[in-house]
């Protein structure tokens, strides 16, 4: 009693608070602090909070395992007040597919955060929460990520999953990994002075390499990542741990590794995307898709291949583009883009599925951009100020300091360079502002799916004694059509129908195209039962006109159904 | 007609009890042979069936049976072609019984039946359906509403077949696509409008509209939201396609097949017996996917491999045609262009017509698909040549024709009888005869497709079939190749495999016709053909058997170059046809290539890599040369051992003794 005596007290307070301020605290059930990074078990522990302080909203759900058999997670969100999650339009939102793009599972774990300690204190997310579901994925790949964490690592290693395979192709799996010689917890580089070498060190910051022209002559030789020949074929890493990128693994335009390397053994050949899939196509409501990565600033969607531009129609490319363009100002230094233009190619990819093989509208944002250190002009990432940022504003941690070391292979060699944290991971005191913004971009997206109305009504006499014409107009207020242009083109899920239940029955039906052309478009079969596979276009209206039989005095429902969006319900009466 | 949708639920529900007959058969050939077959199961299949098959080997100076190549057959993946699952149990018992031989070198994997539930479906059904594809409850017509119309036996003769309605009425709905085949009034075709031909009818599945859209048949068991086992793979996926199912390997059947052929290591063939061909028509080369990189048929390399295994089957078979299939989906399109082993699909058994005659010379080109080879005439006395007259005939030759009819002998009548009357369901005399003021005998579509169109690039020949006109003497469709057939059949004294066109007062569509082939009609021969198929298939996986790699290690040879300082050689030999490795294997860089591996410290190897990666070794002596400079000492030894891409691995031992061995 007491502890609801309070929290009521915080809501109130909070609520006279938000009239005043721009962006007050919003005290939440749970604390979790977004200046640092947490191991996926501190996420689940997380996870497991916020269901428990939010039990009427979040429901924490197991939809299968890794393979290495931890838990997949996906938290439901939704309030039940307001109907059941299945019900209302749903928004997917993941991270961590790689599992070396870490804050990706920070940014979903802080939506969910937010979200819920909202709910009932701002009245914008209180709506969108009572309008919507959402679906969250913390991490797609947990062991990815714990692999990140445990093990010795560098930015980039630990992306894919953990599935042994042999990339040297000597019948051996994952023999020859990196080894973290110089123990400082992360994958350097290794160098050895060499009189034939191309390189020197900066005379000003002996930190720096530098490659010299064709005509000179060097003293340095890049020998790679740091390690060793584990197995004795004279190679160095050559077949580490993993994997499959799981983020190529997924059924549209899946191709095989030798076009598409990492792509794994089969569409879904992997745990953790079968277990997505299946809970992805058990939710035909989910109607907006963000999967974060890292990194580069990026509002990504597809094609991944420029074969399947074609599949992208020119409706669906405009709600992509204007929520892209939102996005594109409420994350500094991010650049709406097109994976296979601007990024590279990718078969099998996540969001293609998504977005291609399901209809959904999905981005993929790459977090991060240099350019948020400077806060200013975007710089040369390469040069020399990139080091003023290492030294004065990261205290050099990013950065592990050369040592000598006698290598079993090499002899006497150098290790050290950036470590694992440099590049592609937000620095942990701007991470809050990342995640808040990538939240913010999401609830956008969420806010931009079908919202219908019955927009106007009319009811007017026929031409026989019982015959009346019913002209409704049903009208989407928001970006995302309530079947998406790829949808209706490539058959997948139900179109929208309209039905009517007038006593007397519908002779004829059809739409019109504006209410002051009466000559209607003929819907042929089932008059009572309209069928629309292009659903209601994203702020757009359509307008319907029924021919119906009954008497004067009686009630008429209109029921309008999607997939995509909540059922609207109205009733007319014949007068 | 509630009624109706669950009588047919409850006959396409499988019956626990007694329905998988192959398995059982399986398992009786497994204790006949003890000594050469053993069992293996590879998952389960959707109802619960555990997936089954046979591997052949028998005791032998060779490797382990896991460590010989391996030829894998593959049957009843598409549950009508009974005749592919016969064979394959066929051949587990002539190989287990007479070809010890043949077992003591090579390893066969059968799989007799791919596809339990679908073998029990189509067994059990009633009414039987031309259906080979997996029951999905979806949303096939996107109406938001899922499985409300499915095919429905109208006339209750056991069968769902196909319906016909000649000029069809705007308040149907329906169009005229098709017309009366001018040859045989039982073929409906495409009409040739640059010819001045007209549609006349429209052909639909048998059944109601039950949602009342105006479609037919078009969202139920037997609808277009049925998932095909036989597209149902990773290789150009159809994606969107009738039958393709949400994902690539959606179901469990096609799933468990193909962790089952990641897993194994010593497959050399793979063949798959369906009923499309590929041994015939062999897959063509240069042609890629969007990608560029995904062969629409085969690598450049392999077409040398794929004409002497053609080469191979047709004088196993004598077959000289058969009907073509798009490799888009199905598995031995995965398995080739996916895993990098050569693999086939027949249908094992084709119309007599598609047969060489002993002294026929061999056609220099393979037909195309689908279009038949030239046949001869038929006979004046055929009982349909006369019939097709008679429907042809104005009234009054149509009383002279009767007035014959009546004068022939009694047998002769009877003859005549029994053949157009074949098809009646129920064996109801004379319902086929010359007809008395009936309508005239109509004609079925092709194949074993049916129902809504398919996608795009899709197999599966258009109603009518799709052949070019042959010689006038020659049947000039599929279609009228197999009426033909039929005839020949119901002459020697079997029923007929076409369900002559009757009328029928459609609740919706009014008076229509029912008709068309019994389902699995065009892919299953009379029982008494089994033994000369499975003879056929017998000599055939002989011959291709004696075509695969055979990778024989030669060496060491030791050369002293200075004090403890050595060039060691190995080499491997392809004694066998075919490369080492397929070209696309080459390409996949998917399997661990042949393997010369050197067993001393890599401080001690002065030249060469300590693993020498050979990946195609060309066949018919082709050799694989490894060499390597050494430290070591006088009188020791450098182990060497070479691990085929396809065989037992070899261990050699080098002396270090400074003369050539």
């Amino acid at each position: 009693m007491n502890s609801l005596f309070q929290s009521t007290i915080r809501c109130v307070v909070a609520a006279c608070a938000a009239s005043a301020i721009a962006q007050p605290h919003i005290p939440g059930k749970v604390e979790i602090p977004f200046n640092r990074y947490y191991t996926y078990v501190e996420l689940e522990g997380h996870l497991r909070a916020i269901a428990a302080a939010y039990p009427n909203l979040v429901t924490l759900t197991e939809i299968g395992q890794s393979l290495e058999g931890r838990s997949l997670w996906v938290a439901i969100v939704n309030n039940p007040a307001t109907g059941p999650d299945s019900s209302k339009p749903a928004m997917w939102i993941d991270g961590n597919v790689h599992g070396n793009e870490i804050q990706s599972a920070e940014a979903v774990l802080y939506s969910l955060w937010y979200l819920t300690k909202a709910h009932g204190v701002n009245p914008d997310l209180t709506r969108l929460l009572d309008e919507c579901s959402f679906y969250m994925m913390v991490s797609q790949n947990p062991d990815g990520r714990e692999a990140w964490f445990r093990d010795v690592q560098n930015s980039s290693s630990s992306r894919s999953n953990r599935r042994p395979v042999d990339n040297d192709r000597d019948g051996l799996f994952d023999e020859d990994g990196p080894d973290d010689l110089d123990g400082d917890g992360s994958i350097t580089q290794m160098w050895k002075q060499d009189p034939s070498g191309r390189f020197i060190r900066d005379r000003s910051d002996p930190r720096v390499f530098i490659r010299v022209a064709d005509t000179e002559k060097g003293e340095w030789t890049s020998l790679g990542s740091e390690g060793l020949d584990n197995d004795g074929d004279g190679q160095i890493n050559e077949d580490g741990p993993g994997g499959d990128d799981m983020n190529r693994n997924w059924p549209s335009d899946w191709q095989p590794d030798y076009v598409q390397g990492g792509a794994g053994l089969f569409p879904l050949s992997n745990p953790e995307p079968r277990a997505i899939a299946a809970f992805i196509l058990a939710h035909p409501n989910i109607a907006a898709v963000q999967s974060y990565h890292n990194s580069g600033g990026m509002i990504l969607r597809g094609p991944g291949a420029a074969y399947r531009e074609g599949t992208y129609p020119q409706g669906d490319i405009r709600a992509y583009d204007e929520i892209a363009r939102v996005g594109e100002e409420l994350l500094p230094y991010y650049k709406s883009m097109v994976i296979y233009r601007d990024l590279y190619t990718v078969h099998g990819g996540f969001v293609n599925w998504t977005a291609e093989g399901l209809g959904i509208f999905s981005f993929t944002n790459e977090m991060w951009h240099q350019g948020k250190y400077f806060q200013r002009e975007a710089p040369d990432a390469d040069g020399k100020r990139m080091w003023t940022f290492r030294d004065k504003l990261e205290f050099g941690q990013t950065f592990t300091p050369y040592k000598e070391f006698n290598h079993p292979q090499h002899g006497a060699v150098l290790i050290g360079g950036l470590n694992k944290w440099s590049s592609r991971v937000t620095p942990t005191f701007m991470l809050e502002e990342e995640c808040h913004r990538n939240f913010a971009f999401t609830m956008f997206h969420a806010a931009e799916t079908p919202r219908l109305s019955f927009a106007r009504t009319e009811v007017a006499r026929g031409t026989g004694p019982d015959s009346w014409i019913i002209t409704t107009e049903i009208r989407n207020d928001k970006l995302i059509p309530s079947r998406s242009g790829i949808a209706r083109q490539r058959g997948i899920g139900s179109a929208d129908v309209l039905t009517l239940s007038p006593p007397g029955g519908v002779a004829a039906a059809g739409t019109l195209s504006s209410w002051t052309n009466p000559r209607m478009d003929d819907v042929r079969r089932e008059p009572a039962r309209v069928q629309l596979p292009g659903g209601i276009p994203g702020r757009g209206s359509v307008i319907f006109r029924f021919y119906v039989t009954g008497n004067p005095g009686d009630t008429i429902t209109l029921e309008y159904t999607s997939q995509k969006a909540r059922t609207i319900r109205s009733t007319v009466q014949l007068r | 007609m509630v009624v109706r949708r669950f009588i047919l639920a409850a006959c396409l529900t499988v019956s626990a009890a007694n329905a998988h007959q192959p398995e059982a058969r399986l398992d009786a050939l497994a204790v006949a042979h003890p000594e050469v077959v053993s069992l293996f199961t590879f998952g389960t299949s959707g109802d619960g069936v555990p997936l089954r098959g046979a591997r052949l080997a028998a005791a032998g100076e060779g490797p382990t049976p896991e460590d010989r190549p391996a030829i894998v057959i593959v049957a009843g993946l598409n549950p009508l072609h009974r005749v592919g699952m016969d064979t394959a149990l066929g051949l587990i018992d002539e190989l287990a019984s007479n070809q010890h031989e043949f077992l003591s070198k090579r390893c066969v994997y059968v799989i007799p039946c791919a596809n339990p539930d679908g073998f029990s479906r189509v067994e059990r059904a009633s009414p039987r359906m031309d259906w080979p594809r997996t029951p999905h409850t979806g949303d096939a017509d996107h109406d938001a509403r899922r499985g409300e119309d499915p095919a429905e036996d109208l006339n209750g003769d056991g069968f769902i077949t196909m319906m016909r309605l000649k000029d069809p009425s705007p308040t149907t709905g329906l169009a005229a696509e098709f017309m009366l085949d001018p040859a045989d009034g039982r073929i409906l075709k495409r009409p040739d409008t640059a010819k001045g031909e007209r549609a006349q009818y429209a052909l639909l599945i048998e059944g109601v509209d039950n949602d009342g859209d105006g479609k037919f048949n078009e969202d139920g068991p037997g609808g277009a939201g049925d998932i095909d086992p036989s597209t149902n793979f990773p290789y150009r996926w159809p994606e969107f396609a009738d039958g393709a199912g949400d994902h690539a390997l959606c179901l469990p059947e096609t799933r468990a097949l193909a962790e089952w052929f990641i897993e194994k290591r010593n497959i050399a063939a793979v063949l798959v017996f369906g009923p499309g061909d590929t041994l015939i028509n062999v897959p063509p080369t240069g042609r890629f996917d969007a990608s560029g990189q995904v062969p629409l048929g085969i690598e450049e390399g392999d077409k040398a491999a794929y004409d002497a295994v053609s080469a191979a089957f047709k004088e196993a078979t004598k077959m000289n045609a058969a009907t073509a299939l798009d490799n888009a989906g199905s598995l031995q399109g995965w398995v080739y262009a996916h895993l990098g082993i050569l693999s086939f699909q027949t249908p094992v058994w084709v119309r007599p017509d598609q047969i060489a005659k002993a002294d026929e010379a061999r056609p220099a080109e393979t037909p195309p698909a689908n279009e038949p080879t030239p046949a001869e005439t038929p006979a004046a006395d055929d009982p349909r040549a006369r019939l097709r007259a008679f429907q042809n005939a104005t009234p009054a030759e149509r009383e002279r024709m009767m007035a014959e009819f009546e004068a022939m002998p009694a047998a002769e009548r009877e003859r005549i009888m029994a053949a157009v009357r074949g098809g009646q369901p129920g064996g109801q005399p004379g319902a086929g005869a010359p007809p008395s003021g009936g309508p005239p005998a109509g004609g079925p579509p092709g194949g074993g497709r049916r129902g809504g169109g398919r996608g795009p690039g899709r197999g599966g020949s258009a109603p009518g079939g799709g052949a070019s006109a042959g010689p006038t003497a020659a049947p000039a469709t599929d279609d009228e190749a197999w009426l033909k057939y039929d005839a020949e059949r119901v002459a020697a004294g079997d029923e007929s495999g076409f369900i002559l066109w009757t009328p029928f007062t459609h609740p919706q569509l009014g008076e229509i016709e029912i008709g068309g082939w019994k389902p699995g009609f065009k892919h299953n021969p009379p029982a008494d053909e089994l033994p000369r198929l499975v003879a056929e298939q017998t000599a055939f996986l002989k011959s291709l058997s004696t075509k695969f790699p055979n990778l024989t290690p030669q060496g060491p040879w030791v050369e002293r170059l200075g004090p403890s300082l050595w060039r060691i050689t190995v080499r491997v030999v392809n004694e066998g046809t075919q490369p080492s490795m397929p070209s696309l294997a080459v390409k996949a860089r998917r399997t661990t290539p042949t393997l010369v591996t050197i067993g001393v410290p890599i401080e001690r190897i002065i030249s060469g890599e300590k693993i020498a990666r050979h990946w195609a070794i060309a066949g018919s002596g082709g050799v694989a040369e490894t060499s390597w400079v050494i430290t070591g000492a006088e009188g020791s030894t450098a182990p060497i051992s070479v691990r085929p891409s396809l065989g037992a691995p070899v261990t050699l031992n080098a002396r270090l003794d400074g003369g050539a061995k």
